[in-house]
């Protein structure tokens, strides 16, 4: 992507932005934009003309064919009638200046409708050549103004099965919820509208269509999303019925819990919250212990013994008479002497020689010192003393100390030692929880493989005996779609480069496709070079592209595996296969190797 | 417990980036905010409800749109489209502790690169010096604008797009970290450790050249 660079632009003050400010024209505009854009005035204005023009041939040809699906005649005809009035097709939104929105990127190959001539009246049940069958109720049609349609109707419906289905069709493969975007992985998307008279018709309310759409993707895990032209986005619109049919006559529901009913999975489950409900209780047992400990620790230390301070005969002394309950750090020491700390400033002589009445000794700031408060009447003083000793005292007190304070470090470092102990015990439970919980994410992993296999196992076995169904009711026309939202693939995000066999960078105003093997899903990318290309390199996948000049270039699984790198730029090399070789749906699945 | 191993992890300092500490002028408040989600709910049945939330976004996403987009009127063109978008697809919108800005400014990201990808108009990268100072401040590189000014700019606009991102919120919008994931959809240390690297690449490129 080309940049320009502006240092220092003029900036735009707030009074210029809020100028600008127009909500009454953002609402009218809201308006507009929820009115469909085929009932809008210009709409019909450009259109009518055509339309007038055309129905006659397209009743006459509709009316008068055989119902023969693969008839390249009727192809032809349906091609014909989707310019005037299909308006999934961008053909038409490109006159009414309408971005396109559904744009097929292959210019003459598409997914073909099947056509089926249906009376009004009476219904049908529609048969199309997946064994997909629509059944439709009597007096299913309404026209625009919901008023009931009798007679002959024209109903056209295809089904878009893998991929390259969806690559042709030009669909939008992506889903927005709540700004997030997102990949259908599609488990098969239909598209159906009915036509009389060259008029679209509506679904009846009361008289829903009914499709069951066989399918290869058995997996419950799949919603069912409704194409919003309008809106540009897929709604959701529920979840649809899994049905396997052994015969004609046999339908059952399958259990679709597949995944979150393997019994595996649950008992893995189960052991893993056990492990991790001992764990958690073991690792807060232990982490209650060190703190019990820690702050045992905190106190021995706060109660170390002190050393005795001999006396120091320049400075003043005083004694107390000390109570050893409320200081029991002195309980040991006999004939305290209080020393008068530097720290005391202007202290009257008469400290010394008044009788206090009162006296209070409480811890100072510093450590080993006392905050000593002495009152008379109105005169109370304080001052900052530290307890000392004299002579023999002294020796005897430093005696005591000794041993105290050898007991006191034995008994210290016993109990930090221990607090050691149950760290390192705690560090060693981290780690195995730490562990443990990668040989789950491991496990979870295999059990993931194991269910895809059997996944993969049963979608071979449903190719050649029971077939699966997803059913559901519709009660409007459009584009229906049986899907899983994805995220991009993991793995791999290079500034991917898409290039010729001769290195030149590729020349394309379309989208880039990634198909991961693994998963039925388009993922799309924009731009060449693309500085965000995501793709697990260790799953097997397939890039390509449209060229300016409507061929197709593509690289295949070897090449993008060649490339082994997880991050920078990469350089995809692109094979280009002419219009001629990629002139049908069918011819696009074989030679990128996607097939139903 | 400091010193169990799960703190010191947390705390270790080794590779941590010394970010300027920013003050977010888009923060909005609890109260402001469950107000807000009041008025979402009231405009998800009347859309005339959305005014408030316009008027109060307006400013914010132009800016964040004329960052990247060189034309003035396509900016304000741009900011129309997104409100629209987003008065579309409110019905959507639910709260899961990412504020309701955070999703306008996804739904503003997603316009402009639509845009963009049409080629109707150029990526711009828009500096100023104060930027370019406040980054290399960060970088913990000289501030010499003169010297290295012009380069650092080049190199910034050289980023990939994702990096170019992470820059243009960080220091040219003044986001938080924890905005900048709400709204690139990854978390805050993710986005601080990105930011790290892309400072350090382009450390790289400036002592290079």
């Amino acid at each position: 992507m080309k940049r320009k660079i502006n240092i220092n632009r003029e900036k735009i003050s707030p009074e210029e932005i809020a100028k600008r400010r127009d909500f009454g024209s953002l609402m009218k505009t809201y308006t507009v934009v929820k009115k469909p854009f085929w009932k809008h005035w210009s709409f019909i204005a450009g259109t009518s003309t055509v339309l007038v023009a055309t129905v006659a041939a397209i009743v006459y040809l509709q009316f008068n064919k055989p119902q023969n699906e693969s008839n390249p005649v009727k192809q032809e005809v349906q091609q014909t009638q989707n310019t005037n009035n299909d308006f999934t097709y961008d053909h038409s939104q490109k006159d009414l200046g309408h971005a396109p929105f559904i744009h097929p990127p292959l210019k003459g190959v598409d997914v073909p409708f099947a056509e089926y001539n249906v009376d009004a009246d009476k219904g049908s049940e529609l048969n199309y050549k997946t064994g997909s069958k629509i059944r439709i109720p009597k007096e299913a049609f309404t026209d625009a103004n919901g008023n009931k349609i009798s007679g002959k109707v024209n109903v056209r419906y295809r089904e878009f099965h893998d991929p390259v289905d969806f690559f042709v069709s030009g669909i939008p493969m992506t889903y927005d919820s709540s700004g997030m975007k997102y990949t259908f992985e599609s488990a098969g998307m239909v598209e159906i509208y009915a036509f009389q008279d060259g008029k679209i018709l509506k679904v009846n309310h009361d008289r829903k269509i009914e499709v069951k759409m066989a399918t290869l993707q058995d997996g419950a895990g799949y919603n069912l999303y409704n194409l919003d032209t309008t809106a540009k986005n897929w709604n959701y619109i529920g979840k649809d019925k899994i049905v396997h049919e052994k015969n004609e006559n046999s339908f059952y529901v399958k259990d679709d819990s597949l995944k979150s009913g393997d019994p595996e999975l649950t008992k893995l489950k189960q052991q893993q919250e056990k492990t991790v409900a001992e764990e958690q209780n073991r690792s807060m047992a232990l982490q209650g212990e060190i703190k019990s400990m820690q702050q045992e620790i905190k106190k021995m230390e706060d109660n170390k013994p002190m050393e005795p301070q001999k006396v120091n005969s320049k400075k003043k002394t005083f004694n107390l008479d000390i109570d050893p309950k409320e200081f029991p750090e002195f309980s040991s020491y006999k004939s305290v002497v209080f020393e008068v700390g530097d720290e005391n400033k202007n202290v009257k002589s008469d400290l010394y020689t008044i009788e206090w009445e009162d006296i209070s000794l409480k811890e100072g700031t510093v450590k080993g010192s006392y905050i000593v408060t002495v009152t008379k009447g109105n005169d109370k003083r304080s001052i900052v003393a530290y307890p000392v000793f004299e002579g023999k005292n002294y020796d005897q007190q430093m005696q005591q100390f000794k041993t105290k304070f050898s007991d006191y470090t034995t008994k210290l470092n016993t109990r930090k030692e221990l607090e050691q102990k149950k760290q390192e015990e705690y560090n060693q439970l981290v780690l195995q929880i730490k562990k443990q919980q990668e040989e789950y994410e491991k496990q979870l992993q295999e059990l993931k493989k194991k269910q895809q296999e059997e996944l993969q196992k049963q979608m071979q076995s449903m190719k050649t005996g029971d077939k699966v169904f997803r059913v559901f009711s519709i009660n409007s026309f459009g584009v229906f779609n049986c899907d899983s939202p994805q995220n991009y693939p993991k793995g791999a995000s290079v500034s991917a480069s898409f290039v010729d066999n001769s290195g030149k960078q590729l020349s394309t105003s379309y989208a880039v496709y990634l198909v991961d093997r693994q998963r039925n899903a388009l993922f799309t990318y924009s731009g060449n070079p693309c500085n965000d290309f995501k793709y697990d390199p260790s799953s097997k996948s397939v890039i390509w592209t449209v060229t300016l000049d409507n061929d197709l270039a593509v690289c295949m699984d070897d090449e993008v595996a060649g490339a082994g790198k997880r991050s920078g730029p990469v350089n995809f090399k692109m094979t280009t296969y002419p219009k001629d070789e990629i002139s049908s749906v069918e011819k696009i699945k074989s030679l990128l190797k996607i097939e139903e | 417990m400091s010193n169990l191993p799960s703190q010191v992890n947390v705390n270790e300092k080794v590779h941590k980036p010394v970010f300027m500490e920013v003050v977010s002028k888009y923060h909005v408040s609890n109260e402001r905010q469950a107000e807000e989600l009041a008025v979402i709910e009231a405009a998800k049945s009347d859309k005339a409800h959305f005014e408030l939330i316009y008027n109060r976004y307006h400013e914010q996403i132009f800016r964040y749109i004329y960052q990247r987009i060189d034309d003035k009127d396509t900016a304000f063109d741009v900011v129309q489209q997104v409100f629209l978008k987003a008065m579309t697809n409110l019905h959507k919108f639910e709260y899961k502790g990412v504020p309701f800005s955070s999703w306008l400014y996804r739904i503003a990201k997603s316009e402009v690169y639509d845009l963009l990808r049409k080629k109707q108009h150029l990526r711009s990268v828009n500096i100023d010096d104060v930027q370019l100072g406040d980054m290399m401040q960060d970088m913990q590189e000289e501030t010499n604008l003169e010297k290295y000014g012009q380069r650092l700019a080049v190199a910034v606009a050289e980023l990939d797009e994702e990096d170019l991102q992470l820059v243009e919120m960080r220091f040219f919008e003044k986001r938080p970290f924890k905005e900048i994931g709400e709204i690139l959809n990854i978390t805050e240390n993710n986005a601080k450790v990105k930011l790290y690297r892309i400072l350090e690449k382009l450390k790289k490129i400036l002592t290079k050249k």
